[in-house]
This record gives C-alpha cells, structure tokens and sequence, in this order.
C-alpha cells in the first residue's frame, strides 16, 4: 500500500538525484535512471495485483483521512500506470544512443533528470483524488515536457517548446482557475467530496463554468482538434524518443484528465453532461479526420506521426462522447493501445533518424533493404496504427464504431472507416516509399540495421501493436468496472 | 482585424465568466461554505493537531504536504530545465569577452552593507515561518534575491567560484531530497508517509528543518534562474 | 478579478510579442490568485496565526498555501519561458511572431 506514493517519489527523488551524483558521469546516469524505472515497474507491478486481487487501494497521505489531508487513489484510472511504467522502461532503453548522440556530455544527466521527474509527476497525476494535487502534479509533467521538447536543438525546437509551453501554461491555468471556482463553492479539495457537496452549494452557473474550464484545460493536454495547434510542432521536433514520451504518454494525461472530470460532474450531477459528450463527439470526428488529412500531406515522418497522433485523439474524444458503455470501453482500450503503437513507432522513426540522418518520406526509398528489420517495425506499427482487424489499432476503433450504432448516431461509423482509410492511404506511401523503391540518397545505401538497444523496444512493441488486438477482449474486461463510473446512472 | 476578433472572444469569454464568478458566495462572509469545512476542522485543531501555530504552514507542510512537495519538485524541475535548455555551455559566438559595465561604487558599497542583514532578515523568516507569517519560500526567495544582488556586484564569476561545482548540485537538490527524508522519516515513526512525527517537539524540528531545505533550496533556484539568464544573455 | 483575467488573455492571444505574451500570462495567474484569495478572506478577520493573541475569525489558511504553491509553479514557469524566448532570440534573431512566422515560409 506505501507502494502508491513511492510510484511518485521514487522516480523524482532518482531525477533529483542523478544531476549531483552523475554529473561528470553521464554514461553511468542511464543505468541509473534504467534502474528508477524498472523499479517504479515492480511497483506499478505490484499495486496492479493488489488491485485485482482486492478492491481499489486509497492512501491518505499523512495519515489523514480525506477530505482533510490529500489522498491518493489506485483506481481504474490510476491502472494507467502500469503502460506508463513499462512503456517508460522501453523508452529509456531507445533513448541512450539518441541521448549521447545528440546532447552534449554536461547535459545528458539533466536530461535523464527531466525524464524521471517526468514519469513521476504522471504517476502523481493519474492517482490524484485531490483537485489541487492533480493541478500540482500537472505542472510537475508539463513543465519537464516543454523543457524536453527544447532538448532538441535549432530554433524549430525552441519557438516550438515555447508554444506548447505558452498554450500549456493557459490551460494549467484554466485547470487552477475551476480548481478555486470548486473550492470557493465546497471547501474542499477532495474530488469525492466535491462531488458530494456541490449540489448542496447551489451555483449551477459557477460549476458549469468550473466544468467548462476543466475540459477546456484538458482538451488542450489531449490535443484535441482546435486546441492541437501546439502538438506537431513540439512532437516532432523534439529528440525522438521524447517524441515518443509525448506522443505515447504525455498527450493521455489530457484524456485522464477528461476522464476524472467526467466521473466528478457524474457524481456531483449538478450539471447536465450531454452539451459536454456532444461537444466530445464532433470535435473528435473533425479531428479524426482533419488530422488524417493532414498526415497525408505531410512530408516528414515524424510530422505525419505527429498528425497522426492528432487523429487518434479525435477517436479517444468521440469514444468518450458517446458515453455507452461500449464506445468509453473502446476510448479507454485506445488510449491504451495508441500508447503502444505511437510509441513504437516514434522510437522506429527515432533510429531511422538517427542511422541515417533523413527523416523525409521520399528520402527513405529503398531502405527496407539496407535496414529490414526497422523499417519492418516500422511498417507493423502503422498498420496497427490503421486498425486493421487483429491489431491493437482495431479493437478500439470496432468499440467506438458499435458504441455509436447503440447511441444512434451512425454517422460517426463513417467518420472512424474514412478516417482509418486516410491513415491507410498516407501508411502505404510510406511503406512503398521504404520498400518499392530504388534509392535516392547515398545515405540510404551505406545505412545499417539499427543497434539492438534501438531494435529490440521498436520491434518488440511493433510486435505488441500488431498482436495486441488478440488481447482486446481481456483489455476490454479491464476497464469496464471504469467504464461503468464514466457512464454513470443513465438519469 | 485579427485583434477585432480576439477582443470579441475575450469580452464573450468574460461576460461567461462573470456569469460564473457571480454566483459564488461573496467574499468576505464568515458562513460560507470555505471556512466551514475543512477549514474550520484546521483551526479548531489548532497548533496541536496542526504541528505549527501558522497554520498556513500546518496545511503546507503537514495537511497538505504532499502539494508542497510537488511544488517544491516543479522548482526543482524548472532549474534543471532552465540548465537543461539554456545557452549557457555553448561557444560564446563574438571571440572578444562580453562588455561589462562597471558596478557603481555606492551600489557596491551599499549591498556590501546591506548584505548581512539581508541574510539574517531571510533566515529569520524561514526558521520563525511556522509561528509568524513567513516561511520557507518567501524566506528563500529573500536569500535568493540577496545572492543575485552580491552575483550583480561581485560579478558571477566570482561568485561561482564560492563552491564547487559538485556541491551545488547538492543543495540545489536539498529541498527534494530533504522532504523524501522526512517522508520517509515519517513512514517509519508513525506509518504513514509525509506524516510528522509525534513527539510535538520532533514534529516542530521536522517542519524548522524542512522550511530551512526549502528555503535554500528555492534561493539557490531563484538565483540559478538569474545566473543562467545572465550568462546567456552574453552568448 | 475577470476583467484582469481578460485583459491578460487578451494579450496572450494579440500581442506579437513574445515576452509581452508571458507578461500577460503572469496577469492572467495573478487574476486566479486573486480570486483564490478572496474566497479565502473573511470580513473583519485576522491572519491565521494561533497563540499570537489574534481573535477568531480567522482566514482560511488553504486559500493562502493554495496561493503559494500557485506562486511558484507561476515562477518557474516563468523562468523557463524566459530562458526559451532568449534561445529563440539569439537562433532566430527576433522574437515577434510575426517575424519568426515570416521567415518560416
């Protein structure tokens, strides 16, 4: 039960740790912040059973019970850790080579800091009960992310961090600006027990007004649709395995974020939800496909990866719009799986980059045959990034799909097939491009396969996305007693 | 044209949100809901159960500790950023040194002065902080204000030259690494992490020693954030 | 406190440049803190300082470490920000929007 809270301390304390004790050490750093992680995986490990063999594990840190101390919580939610955790270790992995190649030797234990604080201040995030500490810990991943896109050099990177960090900054603010809207009505801070006394307080234009704030806030963490502006930038310039921490993790803080709003406004039940999954719904579709069409005009890998991730977002967004059990079951198996796929492939495009120094689409021709197995990984992460039927892109997007048959609106079966489609189109370019076609660049021919430790993350997650929909049914039955408390009482 | 539009989505946006604000309790009435629940638990417990006479201090560093220690890592993590991402280690771009203007001799005189009490006034409000207003971070940012000002006089150099460079990585880390210690501490006397210990007078030592690390901890941030701007501006 | 939230994002979203964009960030936080702090504040009551021979009522004391912590998060943001536009800066030699959007095409 300790174990909750060490998910949070044990890797900052390692990132507070590693600038001062592996400053002039840096290669031993990455060992070091390897071993935060795989032992922040032992415990996500380990809560995970206690989760499953029991009930939902609350500590009150302090000893005090809430509402009057803070509590942490290792719910549904909270479960989302354990991809964080494992998915974090195969970053870390990847990013050694890219870390000494592209930073500076005074600079790399501050980087391996900056990704440590990072993973621990997501673990605070996902297993906050308290309003102010969800806001604190926030900030912890936020601000690390900015600094991490900046890592990268050139002025892309910079003008792009300083984006993500003015529009992050507004929307943390936002979050900070519902979170004393709450307060001043219940004088709590506790997320239960604002939903419990949030009615009694009888301001239902400041509580919407709290909501509105909320999901504004978080729907620019999400990145979804007319609040993404900030994310192809920032994800793709930044170092690529950064990218992937962004891509794969960073960016579903926002649908937790949704998500604990969501069961708030259901408890509290004070205002109506319905103008909220609507707004979910169409935002997600024109995302789905404005990022889709946007992937395909791209030129660069990591930019159409970047896009991509847009779309995805739009799905998770109209998942949890339809609220029906099947289409939330569905967001959540995405926001899941997409973690998967998208990390895998920008660590794919990480190496690609990186042995070869091209990142253009039309530059890579003719590197299946000098680089088989990445461009393979590659090649298995974007089908399973289409959704076709048995990869871990597809149980996602057949739950949505089913999902808004149930809710009536079959209109959206569209948006997700044409959507899907579009990501087919721009996938099978590139995949002609890698595999079909003669070389155009001398860098291409003399290319090598990859080294193991940027192979094995990238083919071993290619593998896990494209087998991944075989485990569907069982991710499925995960997250439903989450889907219930998201759907709430039909009223 | 462009800032047509924005001033139209600002005043729309904040006509919806005095719509809002309106309806909250208005400020100042004692029976609101603010100062009954969980409030009103804190004072009546007052110093005892809080673990300090201020209780501003009681919630930060022991109802709600945890919150602190997230602040205090978002400081933490701010200055590796800034070291991180800065232009400070690159090759300096003009071959001649960057001109320096020489500090006037009554402003070196004065802080040279004034330096001493500065420093007392800073480590007064940080160890008194649990009693008076005051506390670890305004403290700090004091002290931290008091090293910009003698970095300004003595010239930064010089002043990097005070400690070693593996040292300042320490205390740059104290505060993180101070509050996982109490954590910990807390763990093991009474069962739960960022509990203060009982005795009183343990638990009274723990919240002087952790406002002593963040104090530190947020001047050596606060004079890190200046220090490294300064030296980028010169790049 | 909204019209001072307003005035703030108005510069954020039409000023060009940079640094005025985090100048009204910081008028922004300021607004919420604002706010938070008069939630927090009784009429006629006194700091919440015990044994200092002060009489009930006293302020809410979450209102203000609310604030503190807000503070510094606002700092450090800050700090970062300032660093970021000084990258921009001297990479690409100006920081007005504008100018940096112009030379991207």
């Amino acid at each position: 039960m300790h174990l909750l809270p060490l998910t949070a301390l044990l890797p900052i304390t390692a990132g507070a740790l590693a600038p001062a004790l592996f400053y002039r050490r840096p290669d031993a750093c990455w060992w070091w912040a390897l071993a935060a992680m795989l032992a922040n995986l032992i415990a996500v490990s380990i809560l995970w059973f206690e989760l499953h063999t029991g009930t939902t594990i609350r500590y009150p840190l302090g000893g005090w019970p809430a509402p009057y101390g803070i509590e942490l919580v290792f719910d549904g939610v909270a479960a989302l850790m354990l991809v964080l955790a494992a998915l974090s270790v195969a970053i870390m992995i990847a990013s050694r080579r890219y870390i000494n190649a592209t930073i500076p030797k005074g600079r790399r234990s501050l980087a391996y800091a900056l990704v440590l604080i990072n993973l621990g201040g997501m673990n605070g995030f996902v297993a906050a009960a308290d309003l102010f500490n969800l806001f604190v810990f926030m900030e912890i991943f936020s601000i690390t992310a900015y600094a991490l896109v900046a890592l990268a050099r050139g002025p892309v990177a910079a003008l792009a961090a300083l984006k993500y960090l003015l529009v992050g900054a507004v929307s943390s603010l936002l979050v900070l600006l519902a979170v004393a809207l709450l307060y001043a009505q219940t004088g709590s801070l506790n997320m239960a027990d604002i939903a419990a006394r949030l009615a009694a307080a009888d301001a239902p234009g400041a509580s919407a007004l709290a909501l509105g704030c909320l999901v504004v806030g978080f729907l620019v963490k999400a990145a979804i649709f007319p609040l993404h502006f900030w994310l192809p930038d920032a994800h793709a310039s930044a170092p690529s395995p950064v990218s992937a921490l962004l891509s794969g993790l960073v960016v579903k803080m926002g649908v937790v974020g949704l998500v604990r709003t969501r069961i708030l406004f259901v408890e509290a039940d004070v205002v109506p939800v319905v103008l909220l999954d609507q707004l979910l719904v169409w935002l997600g579709a024109i995302a789905v496909l404005a990022g889709a069409v946007l992937a395909l005009v791209q030129r660069e890998l990591k930019l159409m990866l970047a896009y991509s991730t847009v779309a995805n977002m739009g799905y998770i967004a109209v998942g949890l719009g339809l609220a029906t059990s099947a289409a939330v079951g569905g967001a959540l198996a995405h926001t899941v799986y997409h973690a998967v796929i998208k990390t895998g492939l920008f660590l794919t495009a990480g190496s690609i980059l990186l042995c070869t120094g091209l990142s253009r689409v039309d530059d890579l021709r003719g590197l299946g045959q000098r680089m088989p197995l990445t461009c393979g990984a590659l090649v298995l992460g974007l089908l399973a990034a289409t959704g076709i039927p048995t990869t871990a892109g597809f149980v996602g997007k057949w739950q949505i799909a089913v999902g808004a048959l149930e809710a009536g609106q079959p209109w959206v079966v569209g948006v997700i097939l044409a959507g899907s489609l579009l990501t087919l189109s721009w996938a099978i370019r590139v995949i002609n491009s890698l595999f079909f076609r003669p070389p155009a660049r001398a860098r291409v021919i003399i290319a090598d396969e990859a080294p193991a430790s940027l192979l094995i993350p990238s083919v071993v997650l290619a593998l896990l996305a494209i087998a991944g929909g075989l485990g569907g049914a069982v991710l499925l039955e995960l997250v439903e007693p989450l889907t219930t408390r998201i759907v709430g009482q039909p009223s | 044209m462009r800032s047509g539009l924005a001033l139209l989505v600002v005043v729309l946006l904040a006509g919806l949100m005095m719509a809002g604000v309106s309806q909250l309790p208005p400020p100042g009435a004692p029976d609101s809901a603010v100062h009954g629940h969980v409030a009103a638990t804190y004072i009546d417990g007052g110093a005892e159960a809080g673990g300090a006479p201020n209780l501003v201090t009681a919630v930060l560093l022991n109802y709600r500790a945890f919150d602190t220690y997230g602040e205090v890592v978002v400081i933490f993590a701010a200055l590796i950023a800034v070291l991180a991402v800065g232009l400070a280690g690159r090759p300096i771009r003009s071959p001649r040194q960057a001109p320096t203007v020489p500090v006037s001799p009554v402003v070196d005189q004065v802080v040279r002065l004034l330096a001493p009490f500065i420093a007392l006034f800073a480590l007064f409000m940080i160890l008194e902080g649990h009693v008076l207003p005051g506390g670890g971070f305004q403290g700090g940012v004091v002290l931290g204000t008091l090293i910009i000002l003698l970095g300004l006089v003595l010239s930064p150099r010089r002043l990097r030259h005070l400690l070693p460079h593996k040292a300042v990585f320490w205390i740059r880390s104290a505060a993180v690494l101070t509050f996982a210690c109490t954590a910990l501490t807390g763990l093991a006397l009474t069962g739960w992490l960022f509990a203060l210990p009982e005795p009183h007078w343990l638990g009274e030592s723990v919240i002087v020693g952790l406002e002593l690390a963040i104090g530190i901890g947020s001047a050596f941030a606060v004079a890190g954030f200046f220090l490294s701007l300064e030296a980028d501006r010169h790049r | 406190m909204v019209i001072l939230f307003a005035v703030g994002l108005y510069i954020v979203l039409t000023k060009q440049n940079l640094l005025k964009k985090i100048i009204g960030l910081n008028i922004m936080e300021t607004a919420v803190f604002g706010l938070i702090v008069t939630s927090g504040m009784v009429t006629g009551g006194s700091p919440p300082l015990l044994g200092q021979g002060l009489e009930p009522p006293y302020a809410s004391p979450i209102a203000h470490a609310l604030v503190l912590t807000g503070i510094v998060v606002a700092l450090s943001v800050t700090a970062l920000a300032l660093v970021l536009i000084l990258r921009v800066q001297s990479e690409c030699g100006s920081i007005e929007l504008d100018d940096l959007l112009e030379r991207e095409e």
